[in-house]
């Protein structure tokens, strides 16, 4: 299950459909954020791949795509140990985890 | 839900991440609250001060300003409510949530935030800071009760013959209040007659007496006697033996006196409560017996200009309550070690005790004057009156009592005939000076409405390259008829009438926008330096004054350079510590003027969160002996080290020069490049000073 739909269920109860904004926040920003985060391991930039990460960790949590923020977070962690050579392999985990996330968002979007 | 009101709690959420942020606003609005919010440490900062919300939900990690720096920032500033910070923190890491409590943090919320949760979490914290704000309003009000009731508690520890207790108890027994006091330390200001009375009372506690009430007398350092009374309360082991003993003091000083009615009655007139003419005379002697300093006092004699036809428009008894009236106004006007007295029905006389000079003196009957000329209340209508005032002075005009209030009774049949609504001095020569500051006072109070104040700006150059860097801010006065007044001169007044935060104000908005103008003008790298007064600095809404211009500039902050002088900065160091910071958290740069001239403690300095120090001109006019040149390279040596930059501030010659250029000093200002100048010879300055500067 690549989205946590109770959690969102959880959210909606609290601010009903003005989560639509919130989940299309989150694919209009998404894709700028792994974005950085490839050019950021082009440049061997360690730091900046841990701070996009971060921010991917926390929004990918935020919406219930769990698998996303662990990727993330495990991300965040490697560059912060400077281990620049597994980088690659996790980002196209990271690309595709990100593809399936959007596909369940829009499904979910559509129960409204 | 929260109860209905027309106040929801506002809540700032400071958060980078656009998601997570969008997703709290909306969570915090849908349960009630009203939200603001920032995406940086920064920002959050700016808007904590401008918003003054109830609460704050920070992000630790965070581009410009992470949530740990903007927490202290704000614990910084805030002066007594400790508004909840709630920090968002991931769960696996303790540290971090460590680190939060740290900054000053109340609690902290884990990520990935449990929605439910977080309206709960926010709920409990808001009620506990509002319990919190209770007691704390509460406490504040305690004091303040003991406060007026000169009220103080004490303990002494029996075993260990240690005495501790509430500021004011030391105070009242003229103590400095510290740790480790014993008993006998405690009471070395008590009069050595009334020593026996706490010796019985301590006697008869070891024997079993549970109650303490005794009254004894101080000597104060002043030379007066205060009346104490204590309470106390007695604590005993199992064997019977004292533990300690608690109570409260009491200055019943003012009780004391009023005790024998009689004699109080002799001393004061039964209509108004002031002391009369014998008491006021009596008084005076006493004073001058005991005068030896060098230092001025003064007598006023006043009464009211037409007071037979006021109190026959007002009636008896309106014009008894506009005596009486009067009575309390002097009372309130004057300072604590003043006295007042009533001489005859509408006859007043105020001693003035021991001020430093005759510019004092002229600053505080400029204030008593004024304050005493604001209208009555007299059956809900405004009634203005004035008076004729005669002053003498000691030890110039007269050292007796009885000469001291003849001279100012002839000062103020002058003042009378001369049509009254004025204070004449016994000594014409006098008049002159203090009229004189009299007017200067009342044009000041006219001079910003009228744009007669205006900022100068003096040039400062880079040591190596000679090309400009900035400009130092400087006041003038354009006084219509006088021309320019000097800052030497005005600033004190401005100062004493508190017109000062105005001119502070009106200069530093100007300056800031000036600058803003040369930036616009490509000068994008020009620093502007403006001065804070004592008064301004300590004002209570600094931080806001400088937020609200610096974010309404496009002069990015950094470029403001904030001057204050090395004694204002050391007077209460522990204090100004959290100022400056505040004001660096805003962005802006702080430097340290006239530095060498006061008294710094490295210590300080170092903690001190400053940029730049000023060496003081006085120093760089030494240069030319060897003495001066060794201070002078002491203060750099030790500026290089704390990597603070230095401006030479009097820079005249070019031995000067030539002295700092190799040593570690970065800027130059002084009439050697350029004297202060209005704004639009500033701009022609720096058009024509560069243009052989860049040829080189």
């Amino acid at each position: 299950m690549h989205v946590d739909t109770s959690n969102l269920d959880m959210l909606k109860d609290i601010i009903g459909d003005e989560l639509k904004d919130v989940l299309n926040i989150y694919m209009e920003t998404t894709p700028d954020i792994i974005l950085k985060i490839q050019e950021a391991i082009a440049t061997q930039s360690v730091s900046a791949v841990q701070l996009q990460a971060h921010t991917l960790k926390g929004s990918a949590a935020n919406i219930g795509a769990n698998q996303l923020s662990m990727m993330s977070a495990e991300m965040e962690q490697k560059a912060k140990q400077s281990d620049t050579d597994s980088l690659p392999e996790l980002f196209s985990k990271i690309e595709t985890e990100s593809k399936a996330v959007d596909l369940a968002l829009a499904d979910y979007i559509k129960t409204f | 839900m929260l109860p209905q009101s027309n106040h929801s709690p506002l809540i700032l959420v400071v958060e980078d991440d656009t998601v997570t942020r969008l997703t709290l606003v909306k969570v915090l609005s849908h349960s009630g609250y009203e939200v603001v919010h920032a995406s940086n440490g920064r920002e959050g900062f700016s808007s904590f001060i401008e918003h003054k919300p109830h609460l704050i939900l920070m992000d630790a990690m965070m581009p410009e300003m992470n949530g740990y720096k903007a927490i202290q920032a704000i614990r910084n500033y805030e002066q007594e409510r400790a508004t909840p910070i709630l920090m968002l923190t991931a769960l696996e890491d303790s540290e971090s949530i460590e680190h939060a409590f740290e900054a000053g943090a109340t609690d902290f919320i884990t990520k990935p935030i449990n929605w439910e949760l977080l309206a709960q979490r926010v709920k409990y914290a808001l009620r506990s800071s509002q319990i919190e704000d209770k007691l704390r309003s509460s406490q504040s009000q305690l004091v303040f009760a003991q406060k007026l009731a000169k009220l103080g508690y004490w303990e002494w520890d029996a075993i260990k013959d240690v005495v501790t207790g509430s500021e004011s108890v030391f105070i009242l027994f003229g103590i400095p209040k510290q740790s480790g006091v014993t008993l006998e330390q405690f009471l070395s200001n008590i009069l050595p007659k009334d020593l026996p009375i706490i010796q019985q009372a301590i006697s008869e506690a070891n024997q079993g007496q549970s109650h303490i009430q005794i009254s004894f007398r101080s000597l104060q350092h002043d030379g007066n006697l205060t009346h104490i009374e204590c309470l106390g309360e007695v604590s005993f082991d199992r064997d019977n033996q004292v533990t300690k003993i608690t109570g409260s003091a009491q200055d019943i000083s003012r009780l004391h006196k009023a005790e024998s009615l009689i004699q109080y009655q002799t001393q004061h007139d039964s209509l108004t409560e002031l002391p009369n003419r014998a008491s006021f005379t009596e008084t005076l002697n006493d004073f001058l017996l005991n005068q030896s300093s060098k230092r001025l006092s003064a007598v006023i004699i006043f009464d009211i200009d037409r007071f037979k036809q006021v109190n026959g428009n007002l009636g008896q008894e309106q014009g008894d309550n506009l005596l009486i009236s009067l009575a309390q106004r002097l009372n309130r006007i004057t300072r604590e070690e003043d006295n007042c007295a009533r001489l005859g029905s509408d006859e007043f006389a105020v001693l003035i005790r021991n001020v430093q000079d005759q510019h004092e003196l002229n600053l505080l009957l400029n204030r008593f004057t004024h304050d005493l000329n604001a209208p009555f209340m007299i059956n809900n209508k405004e009634l203005f009156i004035s008076y004729s005032m005669g002053i003498s002075v000691h030890p110039d005009d007269a050292k007796t009592t009885e000469k001291l209030i003849k001279h100012a009774n002839i000062a103020r049949s002058k003042s009378k005939s001369l049509g009254g609504n004025q204070f004449i001095f016994y000594r014409p020569e006098m008049n002159e000076n203090a009229q004189d500051m009299l007017s200067l006072e009342n044009d000041l109070r006219r001079a910003l409405k009228n744009n007669e104040i205006e900022v100068f700006y003096q040039p400062q150059v880079n040591t190596q390259t000679l090309a400009p860097t900035g400009a130092e801010a400087l006041v003038r006065w354009r006084h219509p008829t006088r021309g320019i007044v000097s800052p030497v001169v005005f600033i004190p007044l401005a100062e004493s009438t508190g017109m000062i935060i105005e001119i502070g104000q009106y200069v530093l908005e100007t300056a800031v926008r000036d600058a803003e103008n040369w930036h616009a003008m490509g000068y994008d790298h020009m620093h502007i330096g403006i001065n804070l007064s004592s008064r301004q600095f300590t004002q209570s809404n600094l931080m806001e004054l400088v937020q609200n211009v610096t974010s309404q500039s496009k002069l990015p902050p950094k470029f403001i350079d904030l001057e204050i002088t090395e004694s204002l900065a050391m007077s209460n160091a522990e204090t100004n510590i959290n100022i400056l910071n505040g004001l660096k958290a805003i962005g802006v740069s702080l430097s340290i003027d006239d530095f060498g001239t006061g008294y710094s403690s490295l210590a300080y300095l170092h903690s001190f969160p400053i940029d730049t120090i000023k060496i003081d001109r006085s120093f760089v006019l030494n240069l030319d002996t060897k003495e001066g040149r060794a201070i002078a390279k002491t203060i750099l040596a030790m500026a290089e080290s704390l990597k603070l930059e230095v401006v030479a501030e009097g820079i005249e010659l070019e031995e000067q020069v030539e002295f700092f250029k190799d040593k570690h000093c970065d800027i130059f200002q002084g009439y050697k490049f350029g004297k202060p100048m209005p704004k639009n010879e500033f701009l022609v300055w720096l058009k024509e000073y560069n243009k052989p500067q860049l040829l080189n």
